[in-house]
């Protein structure tokens, strides 16, 4: 017998993902999905990022395992949660909603950083209830990172290139990188940064701050 | 290859959930995979058959419809698809646009006994 579904497999966290997004929403917050390989600097982009911001930021930090990345953030005072995932390569939502329980009134009026799992292949699938997603680049990774991974280039709002002060010393065609995030996702942003110098931190902090201000007319 | 477990997990447990009550094998499932969402259907493969031991869906054969994304290129208007290390268009070169995004994995049918 055959039994047509038509039917996308994530449909199941796709729904609890749209349940956080409601409960983001309650608590006058926005989320931000932020992606990117392993050593991309995503945790110093996140760190720098609230240094520029003047808006309350809480963290929650996804990891295979450890608390490594965690412990890093509260060193700089700021509220974070780590979920681990214990060996799977990417948050879902699932996992996102009961971070979110453990939050409670610090996630109110704010701006929600999650550091999905160093990779750029899972975290493009699963939705997590975000605002959007920002995916970070870093030169010494290389230039063809859109061409290999294009989910995710396509489906980030924001692309960010980071370590942008060590371009004098990597063989990096920023053409050929810009021309694989433009055509995949022409309406995309992008970004030029180094989150240890703090270099592009005021342009991408400003655009950020207005993406906040706009969620809800404040 | 990591990669594919989840999506194998979720394919699994959509066909279970599909399975009437008074069926108790799962024939085949016809799954339509998406040339952006990164995952390999052989490997889908390979975790499906770990994964279904001891369900209805452990003897399923699986076969896959590979979707690709098309791109209009902004010079010439052909329409096109990626190559692997290229969004260029295979015609003159020029830059292109993504028009029709494939990035899902779906299942369309299955069969069931």
């Amino acid at each position: 017998m055959e039994i047509k579904v038509i039917k996308d497999v994530l449909e199941a966290n796709n729904y609890i993902a749209c349940k956080v997004k409601e409960e983001i929403a309650k608590r006058q917050a926005m989320m931000i999905n932020i992606i990117g390989s392993p050593g991309a600097g995503k945790t110093s982009f996140i760190v720098k990022t609230i240094q520029y911001l003047d808006i309350k930021s809480v963290v929650i930090e996804g990891d295979v395992t450890s608390d490594i990345d965690s412990r890093k953030v509260a060193e700089f005072g700021i509220p974070v949660v780590q979920v681990n995932t214990g060996g799977g390569c990417h948050l879902n939502a699932n996992i996102i909603d009961l971070a979110l329980q453990e939050l409670s009134s610090s996630a109110e009026n704010a701006i929600i950083f999650v550091e999905n799992v160093g990779n750029l292949i899972c975290p493009a699938s699963f939705d997590i209830g975000e605002d959007f997603k920002v995916v970070i680049s870093s030169i010494p990774e290389g230039h063809d990172k859109p061409y290999k991974y294009p989910a995710i280039f396509e489906k980030a709002k924001v692309t960010v290139l980071n370590k942008i002060d060590l371009m004098k010393y990597v063989d990096f065609n920023k053409d050929y990188f810009y021309e694989g995030v433009l055509t995949l996702n022409p309406k995309g942003h992008i970004f030029e940064v180094s989150s240890i110098l703090g270099d592009g931190m005021k342009e991408w902090t400003r655009w950020l701050k207005l993406q906040f201000m706009k969620k809800f007319n404040r | 290859m990591l990669h594919e477990l989840s999506i194998t997990s979720a394919i699994l447990d959509t066909v279970l959930s599909e399975l009437p009550a008074d069926c108790n094998k799962v024939t085949r499932i016809d799954i339509t995979l998406g040339d952006l969402s990164g995952f390999v259907g052989e490997h889908v493969k390979y975790y499906f058959e770990l994964l279904s031991r001891d369900t209805p869906a452990s003897d399923a054969i699986l076969t896959f419809d590979y979707k690709r994304s098309k791109f209009r290129c902004t010079n010439c208007g052909k329409l096109y698809e990626r190559s692997d290390f290229s969004i260029r268009c295979p015609y003159c070169k020029s830059m292109g646009t993504l028009i029709e995004s494939c990035n899902s994995v779906y299942i369309n049918r299955i069969e069931v006994e």
